[in-house]
């Protein structure tokens, strides 16, 4: 079995046996990685630590062709992310991005792009004074546009035209002019607020709407990826909607 | 031989001694091993005010008259209470979530039945509240998400001290930095 080397971001684990641990990462080069952690439950184990969701580490495993489960030989930490572990909204908002990244990412596919967005997305998280939501929409935002999922926003889905007055935003791909159908409006404010959320890659913006927002963002990321998050769910019994 | 195998502790190698031994032991004593872990099954049940596991509701330790009824300590699972009661220091109540707030596996408040924790602190007994859930991102935030809950309710809430290493759980802790834990504790929020 070859032993491969890889950084990761730790997206999720649960425990499989008395001693062991099953770990989902996400890696720039095999996408969605699931290791089987030997031994991470054991009495003074560092693994455990080590493998805490959130957390960026170095690993190293024994990589099995054709096998969805690969056995984890050693990791290591880069680090912890203490600033978002440490503030309840944060951590509650930044579990929405790593579930994201664990129904989205494939296994066995180089995903950099995404990863590195993600990565990135935590850092900026755990410096991050506003609010948990916004940073949350961004981060969806932001790793939605890497997995190619980008709305169009300069012009109308529906007829290619200029979008002009009255706008609305379209959960099958974006906004939408005064003249095309659409359930409900949006308006200039929320739609440039949303441009804004797409187009910032450095850090997330300051922007007015955050409820508004977080919604569309929310609900533009269940359409395209046809799936449901259990993350959201949680968030909306612990803080409503 | 694959039902031993999922019991804790045991290996290939243990489960096959155990399937040989009870092949060959006389009926009576297989018959006797599997009707003691039906019974067992049957009468254990979750205690209705602290949801430890039990054989009688309530537990012995909430019907305890000598426990500390101003302090409840808050753990993920019935080992973490198992584990600090072999500490022998602590002598408050518990409170069992089976679980820990965690968004990616869809645990919330609900599916930890945070309420019936709320419900025990409605009698005004209940002065403090120690967190005791592991030093885990998830055990941090259900840590934190109580903090926060409790404060409104007009109790202290306190974290134990985690010698504990981040990361890991109460029962796989020993005896020594538990009770260090516990005295150790800092008020949260
Ligand atoms: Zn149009
Ligand atoms: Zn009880």
């Amino acid at each position: 079995m070859p032993q491969e080397k890889t950084e990761a971001l730790v997206l999720r684990g649960v425990d499989y046996s008395e001693t062991s641990r099953i770990i989902t990462f996400l890696s720039p080069e095999r996408g969605r990685l699931t290791c089987i952690a030997k031994g991470a439950r054991r009495k003074n184990s560092p693994l455990a630590a080590i493998l805490d969701t959130f957390n960026h580490v170095e690993l190293i495993y024994y990589w099995k062709e054709g096998r969805g489960v690969h056995t984890l030989a050693e990791a290591s930490l880069l680090h912890p992310f203490p600033g978002i572990k440490r503030d309840l909204e944060r951590c509650s908002f930044g579990a929405v991005p790593l579930e994201l990244a664990s129904r989205t990412a494939h296994d066995n596919e180089p995903s950099r792009a995404f990863y590195r967005t993600l990565l990135h997305g935590l850092g900026r998280l755990e410096q991050w004074k506003g609010s948990a939501r916004l940073h949350c929409a961004w981060q969806l935002a932001r790793l939605l546009a890497a997995a190619g999922f980008a709305p169009e926003l300069d012009h109308c889905v529906q007829c290619g035209g200029e979008i002009g007055h009255n706008p609305g935003f379209d959960l099958d791909g974006g906004a939408v002019c005064g003249q095309c159908t659409i359930e409900r409006r949006c308006g200039w404010s929320q739609l440039d607020a949303l441009k804004a959320l797409f187009s910032a890659t450095d850090q997330c913006p300051e922007v007015e709407h955050v409820d508004a927002l977080f919604r569309m963002v929310r609900a533009y990321m269940i359409r395209q990826t046809e799936t449901d998050y259990r993350s959201l769910r949680v968030l909306h019994d612990m803080f409503g909607s | 031989m694959d039902a031993f195998r999922r019991l804790p502790g045991v290996g290939k190698r243990s489960a096959e001694r155990l399937v040989l031994h009870l092949l060959s032991a006389p009926e009576g004593e297989a018959h006797q091993l599997s009707e003691a872990i039906a019974t067992a099954r049957a009468r254990i049940t979750t205690c209705s005010q602290c949801r430890n596991l039990t054989e009688t509701n309530p537990c012995g330790i909430c019907t305890d008259s000598r426990r500390d009824a101003s302090i409840i300590c808050v753990v993920e699972q019935p080992a973490g209470a198992m584990a600090i009661e072999k500490g022998g220091m602590y002598r408050g109540l518990y409170h069992v979530l089976h679980g820990v707030l965690n968004p990616l596996e869809g645990v919330g408040p609900t599916e930890l039945r945070l309420e019936r924790l709320y419900t025990r602190l409605d009698g005004g007994t209940v002065e403090e509240v120690v967190v005791a859930t592991n030093a885990t991102a998830e055990g941090e935030a259900t840590a934190l998400y109580l903090s926060r809950q409790l404060g409104q309710r007009n109790v202290r809430v306190t974290r134990i001290a985690h010698g504990v290493p981040m990361g890991s759980g109460l029962e796989f802790s020993d005896e020594a930095t538990l009770s260090h834990a516990m005295e150790g504790r800092t008020p949260l929020g």
